[in-house]
């Protein structure tokens, strides 16, 4: 494994935040943290980048093990929420400034600032101070001056929150296609699971400092390891069938066909493409889609089919 | 290879630093003020009856505090007034006033209580030549007038530069919900300015009990632990007397500084969530001073302004009259004076006033970065220490200087240096709290960023934390080198024959009752001193695309 | 009669001085001549070759001309500075006998005597040392007095008018509820000239009635300054009505607006010898020596320096100097034991602290 966290674990006082927490990450992989506030995901990005050390356990990156090394000399490199731009330096200063640290002259570091600009597209607004560019452009800035390091694996808190929600999707794609031009292993931290399933190549979805399930979206979002995983990542109907309780995502049903369950049409809501019905069934409230063409007036009543339960 | 050689030689670099503060804490703070406090111990020798001398000057003791109190109320008031209508009044009026608070700072306390004395003593202007009366102005109403007028000035800036810091969203928001002006000063306003304002009650109550020259030259009959401080020692040769006495100031000191500590955090915590906000446009609605609280701020400031004027208008004429009082024909004697006499000595304060601005920012600095942001081990004690010299008597630290430096292993007595010390080490109190202040705003992932980018301590510092604290360098030169021009106590037994300063030339001119001399160096000092604030004040305008 | 007092003392401390002077060299050490008239060339031969700078604590900045006057002559350069006798006494003290400065020039014999009993003071033997009055110099040479500061009254007419009181003309005027409230004196302690009054005072009227006047004096006096020139400068700007203060030509400038009057008063007038030593232990005690032993062999230095202090009183400690007069009576003087103003001090002090307590501190209403 490329990256390794053994058995981690961190308090402040007597708050346990994380609690003998291990995941792997593969080199070149994209993972993340996904999690409501103060499950401890941010505390692991900073235990990685080694803002903070651990109570105990270990991280490994490459091989090597990292856990006492300071943030300076650590391979990592961090993309902070909020940039972390330095505001009294230029573009292209803001992005050299770390290789300074690594050796080279003033003259090679500001080369090499230039190149990875170019990379991220940045080239035109070098000279610029970094409060005149846009939300957009100081996200690739902070994202050149991380990756003109070569970091071993590259960190990221909430890299896209500050951003308007089309800058974001654009943004989630350039960083992407940055990501898979260096072939940069990434760890990034999110609350937002539209995020995290259209950016990683894997979740770990955290709560209470521990890591509930560790896969790909797919696979998460399919076969959630338990209610909370499922429910974390889309909605998740609840009904009481002969049998036993059935979970189900509000997709997982063909509307309109017979043999299964009926149901009487309540609210109705258009989402493009799709409709979104509730469906009273008994004492039972659920939410199911049907595509455009099936229309369905409030009060009928409709069978629908289950196509696919979530085991939990 | 090269990397690593830079980052050890960074981590030792970042260690000398914390060196030279714990260096500087240890030998100009410690040491001296431990050996003027040896004086009080019962094991010195020279050691007084400690309960005796503080019965017998339990009355000097309560007078203090009584003035002390005093003087920090209004002049918070006061300050908190004028604050207002620098932070939201008309911008025209807003500049004049923030120009007659920086030259309030100016000038040393008791020239404005000399011009008090002119103004409003048996036969000053107001009292007697306007109003006809024929009172005494000698007593506690006098210090405490003085006093506060001068300790506004800096308690205005400490309170604008807070309000600066309101979050104008908030004020949007309780005009949004509909709340009148005067609701949205007391309900969103003033709970964030209360720290600030705990914080300058505290300053003023330390700054006030140990002030010796307002009482000395118009406190009349009435003694403070300061005046007392200065009879044990200069008519009676008494240290120990005066050493015990000192000990109650650093009680003093010591409380206001654990609670200045429990506010001060509550105060960061409060500017950091501010700073996190997203601020409305400038043109947007927000606070405005009006109805009957506009009214009394724009009074009181009026009056604190007037007050500054007829002040520096006594000095003005002072300066070039002969002789005293109100019908004393114009010279320009004193200028001739001035020229003759008082360049060598203006100069040499130039010069101290500089190099203790300077190294006093630099530890500031240091031990803002060191104590508030890296939180090293002992951060409480060197606050508490750098915090010690500003809050006990000048001459006490300057006694206490003579104690410890008159003998090997460093000699520094008769020396220039000791002067420039002593002067550093009363000024770091307000460098720290500035840099600490501006520190705040700075948010810590800034720090990280550096460091992830491989930075080594010294480089975070220099290269990312420094840049961004321009005006915590301005407000702390301007302090140090106005306090360091203005100093007189701490100095008093430091200056030796060759090494004067103006301020001593000043006190002798107005000892001798030329109050002519007097005023016109007051006058040149503080026309160099709006010079240097000036040019200093420009790091305190923030670049602006 | 104590006008007779008085004028008997002057006579005797100028008798004694002519006696003394005319005794040569007995008390002195040196053995050169010691006749008036070699005075003027007797500095001739004095040269530094220290290499250094004479640092000099004096009373006033208007020196200068005097030091100015000693490199070019001698050569060693001067650089001083001003500071009360009270703050070289305790700056003296704090320095535990490793003294910054190297003259001390100016400032009440009582501090000075304080200090050369303190071993702060360095012995300097010179032929002239032995014309000097009785009183006017320790008796080992450690100080030697430029003169006398001579205590008197100021007082503002304006304000008299104003609480229709009279001038006072005597001590025992100023006891007077007239003057209740309306009376400046610095404290003795900080004052070497208010501690002269108290101290002449005491020895004239004796230590019971003495005590019992100043008793009386303090019921009129609101506070004690902490300065010398405090009453004075608090009379002449109308704060006060009467000043018990120094009283020399200096004050002229401050008298020239016309309500403001000197009062000598009729039992005499208190008077302390103005002191001048070198300092034992310093950096440059050599030109210290020096500079003494130039200052008071001269009498064309002397002069200069009555000129600088508008007063001719050193004719008190050196009656044997060529063209200076006094410009007062000296009849006026009250009579002092000089020989006890340092060894009464603690005790006059301590005393004087009694008597007055409660004046100084007063808390606030």
């Amino acid at each position: 494994m490329f990256l390794e966290l053994s058995h981690l674990s961190k308090s402040f006082g007597s708050h346990e935040v994380i609690d003998d927490l291990c995941l792997s990450v593969e080199k070149g992989e994209v993972m993340c943290l996904l999690g409501a506030s103060g499950c401890g995901k941010t505390t692991t990005l900073r235990l990685v980048g080694g803002f903070l050390a651990p109570d105990g356990g270990r991280v490994v990156i490459d091989g090597q093990d990292v856990t006492g090394m300071s943030p300076e000399i650590r391979p990592t490199a961090t993309v902070f929420q909020s940039y972390a731009l330095f505001p009294h330096m230029s573009v292209v200063e803001n992005v050299g400034y770390g290789v300074r640290f690594s050796g080279a002259t003033r003259a090679e570091a500001k080369q090499r600032a230039m190149e990875m600009l170019e990379a991220v597209g940045l080239s035109e607004c070098a000279s610029s101070r970094v409060q005149d560019i846009s939300g957009g452009q100081q996200q690739r800035v902070a994202l050149a001056r991380a990756l003109v390091l070569g970091p071993k694996v590259l960190l990221l808190d909430e890299p896209f929150s500050n951003l308007d929600a089309n800058l974001r999707i654009r943004m989630r794609e350039e960083v992407r296609q940055i990501q898979r031009r260096f072939g940069v292993t990434m760890v990034f931290v999110t609350h937002d699971r539209e995020e995290a399933m259209s950016f990683a190549d894997r979740l770990a979805i955290m709560r209470n400092g521990k890591i509930l399930q560790v896969a790909t979206p797919r696979e998460a979002y399919d076969h959630p390891a338990d209610l909370y995983c499922a429910r974390f990542l889309g909605h998740v109907n609840e009904l009481d069938v002969p049998g036993g309780t059935r979970f189900f995502r509000d997709e997982a049903v063909t509307l309109g066909k017979e043999g299964g369950v009926l149901g009487v049409v309540g609210d109705a809501t258009y989402l493009g493409g799709y409709w979104r019905y509730e469906l009273l069934v008994g004492e039972s409230r659920v939410y199911v889609r049907a595509p455009a063409n099936q229309r369905y007036a409030r009060g009928a009543t409709v069978p629908f089919v289950i196509d696919q339960t979530i085991d939990v | 290879m090269r990397s690593t050689i830079r980052r050890r030689c960074g981590s030792a670099l970042d260690f000398a630093l914390l060196f030279v503060l714990a260096a500087f804490c240890a030998v100009f703070v410690v040491w001296p003020i431990g050996s003027f406090v040896w004086q009080a111990l019962p094991f010195s020798g020279s050691a007084p009856n400690m309960l005796e001398v503080l019965t017998q000057n339990s009355g000097a003791i309560l007078n203090s505090v009584f003035v002390a109190v005093l003087v920090s109320l209004l002049s918070c008031a006061i300050a908190l007034a004028v604050a207002l209508v620098v932070t939201f009044g008309r911008r025209g009026w807003a500049s004049l006033v923030t120009g007659l608070v920086t030259l309030s700072l100016a000038s040393p306390p008791f020239v404005a209580s000399l011009a008090y004395i002119e103004l409003f003593g048996r036969r000053g202007l107001v009292t007697h030549g306007l109003l006809g009366l024929s009172v005494s102005p000698y007593g506690w109403q006098g210090i405490v007038f003085m006093e506060a007028l001068f300790f506004t000035g800096i308690n205005v800036i400490l309170l604008d530069s807070v309000l600066e810091r309101v979050d104008k969203s908030a004020v949007s928001a309780a005009l949004d919900l509909g709340a009148p002006m005067r609701r949205v000063f007391a309900d969103i306003i003033l709970p964030l300015l209360r720290p600030g304002v705990a914080v300058c009650l505290l300053l003023t109550f330390v700054r006030s009990i140990a002030d010796y020259a307002t009482p000395v030259v118009i406190g009349g009959k009435f003694e403070t632990i300061s005046t007392q401080i200065y009879v044990r020692v200069v008519g009676y040769s008494d240290l120990g007397a005066a050493a015990v006495l000192n000990l109650v100031l650093f009680a003093a000191s010591f409380v206001a500084f654990i609670a200045y500590r429990r506010l001060g955090s509550t105060l960061d915590v409060a500017s950091k969530s501010l700073g996190a906000s997203v601020r409305p446009a400038d043109d947007e609605a927000g606070f405005r001073l009006r109805g009957a609280l506009g009214v009394f701020a724009h009074v009181v400031t009026a009056a604190f302004s007037s007050a500054i004027v007829a002040v520096y208008a006594t000095i003005v004429h002072a300066a070039f009259t002969k002789g005293m009082g109100w019908s004393a024909p114009l010279t320009l004697d004193n200028l001739t004076h001035l020229m003759e006499y008082n360049v060598d000595a203006i100069g040499r304060s130039i010069l101290y006033a500089l190099l203790s601005a300077g190294a006093s920012t630099l530890i500031g600095l240091l031990a803002a970065y060191f104590v508030h942001r890296r939180r090293v081990a002992g951060s409480f004690l060197l606050d508490f220490l750098t915090s010690l010299p500003y809050t006990i008597p000048g001459i006490c630290l300057g006694l206490g200087y003579i104690l410890a430096f008159n003998r090997p292993p460093l000699e520094l007595v008769g020396t220039s240096t000791i002067i420039v010390a002593v002067l550093t080490a009363k000024e770091i109190a307000i460098s720290t709290r500035a840099f600490t202040a501006a520190l705040a705003q700075v948010p810590p992932e800034l720090d990280m960023a550096a460091k992830d980018l491989g930075a080594p301590d010294t480089s975070v510092l220099w290269g990312v934390l420094a840049p961004n604290l321009r005006s915590a360098f301005g407000v702390s030169l301007i302090n140090g080198f106005t306090g360091s021009m203005m100093a007189y106590a701490a100095v008093l037994f430091l200056i030796v024959p060759g090494h004067k300063t103006a301020i001593f030339e000043l006190f002798d001119a107005l000892s001798g009752g030329k109050y002519g001399e007097a005023a016109m160096i007051s006058l040149a000092l503080v026309a160099i001193t709006s010079l240097v604030c000036a040019a200093f004040g420009r790091l305190l305008v923030k670049r602006r695309s | 009669m104590s006008n007779i007092v008085s004028r008997r003392g002057f006579i005797r401390i100028a008798g004694a001085a002519s006696l003394l002077g005319l005794a040569g060299c007995s008390q002195g050490n040196g053995g050169g001549s010691a006749e008036p008239d070699k005075a003027d060339t007797s500095t001739e031969g004095l040269t530094s070759t220290s290499g250094k700078t004479l640092k000099v604590l004096c009373t006033s900045e208007s020196y200068k001309a005097l030091f100015d006057k000693f490199t070019s002559e001698v050569g060693a350069p001067v650089e001083y500075i001003s500071m009360s006798s009270g703050e070289v006494l305790s700056k003296l003290k704090a320095e535990g006998g490793k003294p910054a400065a190297d003259l001390w020039f100016g400032g009440g014999i009582d501090s000075f005597m304080s200090a050369a009993d303190s071993g702060l003071l360095e012995r300097v033997d010179f032929d002239r040392a032995s014309e000097f009055a009785e009183g006017f110099k320790s008796e080992d040479n450690y100080w030697f007095s430029k003169g006398a500061t001579i205590v008197g009254f100021i007082v503002n007419n304006d304000i008299l008018d104003e609480i229709g009181a009279e001038k006072p003309a005597s001590w025992a005027d100023l006891a007077s509820s007239d003057y209740k409230g309306e009376i400046m004196m610095s404290s003795p302690a900080v004052s070497g000239t208010n501690y002269a009054a108290v101290a002449a005072i005491l020895q004239t009227m004796g230590e019971d009635k003495g005590w019992e006047y100043l008793t009386a004096l303090n019921e009129n006096i609101p506070y004690y300054t902490k300065r010398g020139s405090d009453p004075s400068t608090r009379v002449a700007a109308g704060e006060a009505a009467v000043g018990i203060t120094y009283i020399d030509n200096t004050l002229d400038d401050i008298l020239a607006d016309g309500t403001l009057e000197i009062v000598y008063p009729e039992e005499g007038m208190p008077y302390i010898p103005d002191g001048v030593a070198a300092f034992a232990n310093a950096d440059d005690t050599e030109d210290a020596k020096l500079f003494i032993q130039w200052f008071f062999s001269s009498d064309e230095n002397l002069r200069a320096l009555a000129d600088i202090d508008k007063k001719s009183t050193i004719l008190l400690a050196l009656p044997t100097i060529d063209g200076l007069e006094l410009d007062f009576d000296p009849s006026q003087l009250m009579t002092e034991d000089l020989s006890r103003f340092g060894s009464d001090r603690d005790a006059t002090l301590a005393r004087w602290d009694e008597v007055t307590s409660g004046k100084e501190v007063v808390s606030s209403k």
